[in-house]
């Protein structure tokens, strides 16, 4: 990686406990790296653990292997004061809207919040901050003293998005953040976000199931499946030629407006299996179309096949003609 | 001769004062085996026109007028009286599978309640009737599935199941309301071609209630775009979405993110749907719409636009001609 990473996640792993001693790993071994100034998305069903990650990033969730940094250093490392400047660096923007928001309190008193918890400045300026964020989202003055049922969905996003800016963030991370939306509400917060993120200098982590949405925003692309990254390439390269059967049901299962008459459907037989007994070998191979007696016994790692391109497949030389480079040097 | 036809639905809720219309004068027709799509965003009036038609309206806080035919059979009298729901052969499939399914009953319990209930069978033969029934929707081991419980299953396999109560309805008519909406997209795609399907197997014709074009150019013969309680445009799905013929079709299929679009602004609307009860004398969109005219303020009616479409625009010809819109 040449341009240095911000943000990055080492071989993290998230295990929950289900009781009678046994646990979920709801994250395995995911590594990802999030470059100054790029929108990174991570896109997955549900219960692919995307979510879990960017908790696991911030600390909203245990962290039971890997390591976190924040330019370059170990976030379990930070004394109590880097910690902090960490969080404020850091600030997510989540799905529903509404739950997100204290029924009890003003918007101009959620929005100001973050800042009084961390004690910064006097109230009267920290009350200026909060202002100028909800500027900034396309909130006016006589919004300030509404409560959030006074709102609508999508003026209640943008309530949460100046209240995540307030700290002045550097990394600001979208979870399924317009997935609540109608399409031209949706249209005009993602219009919002890139606008947001000249202006703030912000790199984005765009989480989210739809597939169209995070190829529009984003210039990198994870995809995840049971808790583990499946490829992972530039937005052009893994739209245009996936390598990896699960990223390729997914585009094709994406409902186009405008089909093309060479689209070609694959409709994936079967549900994602519980992460509680994930299958041996490639988590994919109960669905795959592809899969072959050596993908139910080898667990695939998930390395570079071109130029920026990662695949957790192990039939990438027969599906797409690019061999892996473990192969390569095995032979 | 069409199997659902709607004439003039209109929809109030409340009393005197506060009385507020959530439907204007919706009139449409389905064939048979033909899958039409509604569309439109939240409040256009998509769910209140298919709760009115299934009968699901609270008669005390609503009112109903207009008419609407199921293979002839009137779905209410002239007094508004709702028949009971039963004898009607349709039936409805919900956004959220989960609330829709009762908890405390098995699968199997639910399917052969309606099996016996909707077609008058037996016990034993309604057990045979439902495992046909999962069968048909693509439940893998159905004899095992019908001791199962909702929490038991997966969203995908609790909206098939869903889908398989509904067959046992044996409807002649499926308003499915956003039944995709609360699953994953490979699931989605499973579920789409499900519905197709049966469509095509049984003669089944289907309303289908959706936000989501794609879904619509995947899966719908004919789309009605609605917004504020009124039809706006009609027509063959094809050309509607390959060149809608009223501004805010227009406007929702610009808002669709694309890859082809990347570091492009979205088009959006400006301004939101005004709320029911909102008096407007002229054409609902205008004060959102980026045609308007001295003429919109005119009140318009549904009229044809050409051939195979309707439209409810002044200018639809004229911004169609510019290709203003696209």
């Amino acid at each position: 990686m040449t341009s240095p990473s911000l943000f990055s996640l080492e071989s993290v792993s998230v295990r929950f406990p289900v009781g009678r001693r046994r646990h979920v790993t709801a994250v395995d071994r995911v590594s990802l790296d999030l470059i100054e100034g790029e929108t990174l998305g991570l896109i997955g069903e549900s219960g692919s653990g995307k979510s879990t990650v960017a908790r696991a990033a911030v600390g909203l969730a245990p962290v039971s292997a890997g390591t976190v940094r924040w330019r370059g250093r170990d976030v379990a490392s930070f004394s109590g004061k880097e910690r902090r400047r960490f969080t404020e660096s850091v600030q997510m923007v989540f799905q529903d809207p509404h739950s997100a928001l204290d029924p009890r309190r003003t918007i101009l008193q959620s929005v100001r919040e973050p800042l009084d918890v961390m004690g910064r400045g006097e109230k009267r300026e920290r009350e200026q901050v909060a202002v100028n964020a909800l500027e900034d989202v396309g909130l006016s003055a006589q919004f300030l003293t509404r409560y959030p049922h006074q709102l609508s969905g999508g003026q209640k996003q943008r309530v949460n998005i100046a209240r995540a800016l307030v700290t002045d963030p550097k990394v600001l991370i979208c979870d399924e953040s317009v997935a609540a939306l109608d399409v031209a509400l949706q249209a005009e917060i993602l219009n919002l976000l890139q606008d947001l993120k000249a202006e703030y200098e912000l790199t984005v982590l765009f989480i989210s199931h739809d597939l169209s949405v995070v190829s529009h925003v984003a210039d990198r692309i994870c995809v995840m499946y049971l808790g583990r990254i499946v490829e992972q390439a530039s937005t052009p390269s893994l739209v245009g030629q996936s390598l990896h059967p699960y990223s390729e049901a997914l585009l094709s299962a994406q409902p186009l407006v405008h089909q093309s008459s060479s689209h070609r459907r694959i409709v994936l037989s079967g549900d994602i299996p519980s992460p509680l007994s994930p299958p041996p070998g490639c988590r994919f191979s109960t669905r795959c179309p592809h899969v072959t007696e050596e993908c139910r016994t080898t667990v695939p790692e998930l390395v570079e096949i071109s130029q920026g391109h990662d695949s957790a497949c192990l039939r990438t030389a027969d599906l797409y003609g690019v061999e892996r480079p473990a192969d390569r040097e095995a032979s | 001769m069409p199997v659902l036809n709607v004439q003039g639905l209109e929809v109030f809720f409340g009393h005197g004062e506060e009385r507020v219309q959530a439907l204007h004068d919706v009139s449409f027709t389905i064939d048979r085996g033909e899958i039409v799509g509604l569309v439109g965003e939240s409040g256009s009036g998509k769910t209140v026109t298919s709760l009115a038609l299934m009968g699901l309206l609270d008669p005390r806080s609503s009112r109903i007028e207009g008419q609407a035919e199921l293979g002839g059979t009137r779905l209410w009298d002239d007094a508004n009286r709702r028949r009971p729901q039963v004898e009607v052969p349709m039936a409805m499939v919900f956004q959220e599978p989960m609330t829709a399914l009762d908890p405390v009953f098995s699968i199997g319990y639910q399917l052969i309640e309606t099996l016996r209930l909707r077609q008058g069978l037996s016990k034993a033969r309604a057990r045979a009737a439902a495992l046909e029934l999962l069968d048909a929707v693509g439940i893998s081991d159905p004899r095992a599935r019908l001791r199962a419980y909702p929490h038991e299953l997966s969203g995908g396999m609790r909206q098939r199941v869903m889908i398989a109560i509904a067959l046992a309805c044996a409807p002649e008519l499926l308003i499915a309301d956003e039944p995709t909406t609360a699953v994953d997209v490979t699931i989605q795609a499973q579920l789409l071609e499900l519905i197709r399907d049966i469509a095509a197997d049984r003669g089944m014709s289907v309303l289908f209630v959706t936000h989501d074009l794609g879904v619509v150019a995947e899966t719908c013969d004919r789309m009605i775009t609605m917004y504020a309680g009124r039809i706006v445009e009609r027509g063959p799905v094809g050309e509607v979405l390959a060149a809608p013929a009223h501004p805010y079709t227009g406007g929702l299929l610009a808002a669709l993110p694309s890859p082809e679009h990347r570091d492009r602004r979205l088009a959006t609307i400006p301004g939101r749907v005004p709320p029911p009860g909102e008096r407007i004398t002229g054409c609902v969109f205008a004060p959102r719409c980026q045609h308007r005219a001295d003429i919109c303020a005119e009140p318009i009616e549904l009229g044809p636009f050409d051939d195979t479409r309707e439209v409810r625009c002044a200018r639809a010809h004229e911004i169609h001609a510019t290709g203003a819109d696209r």
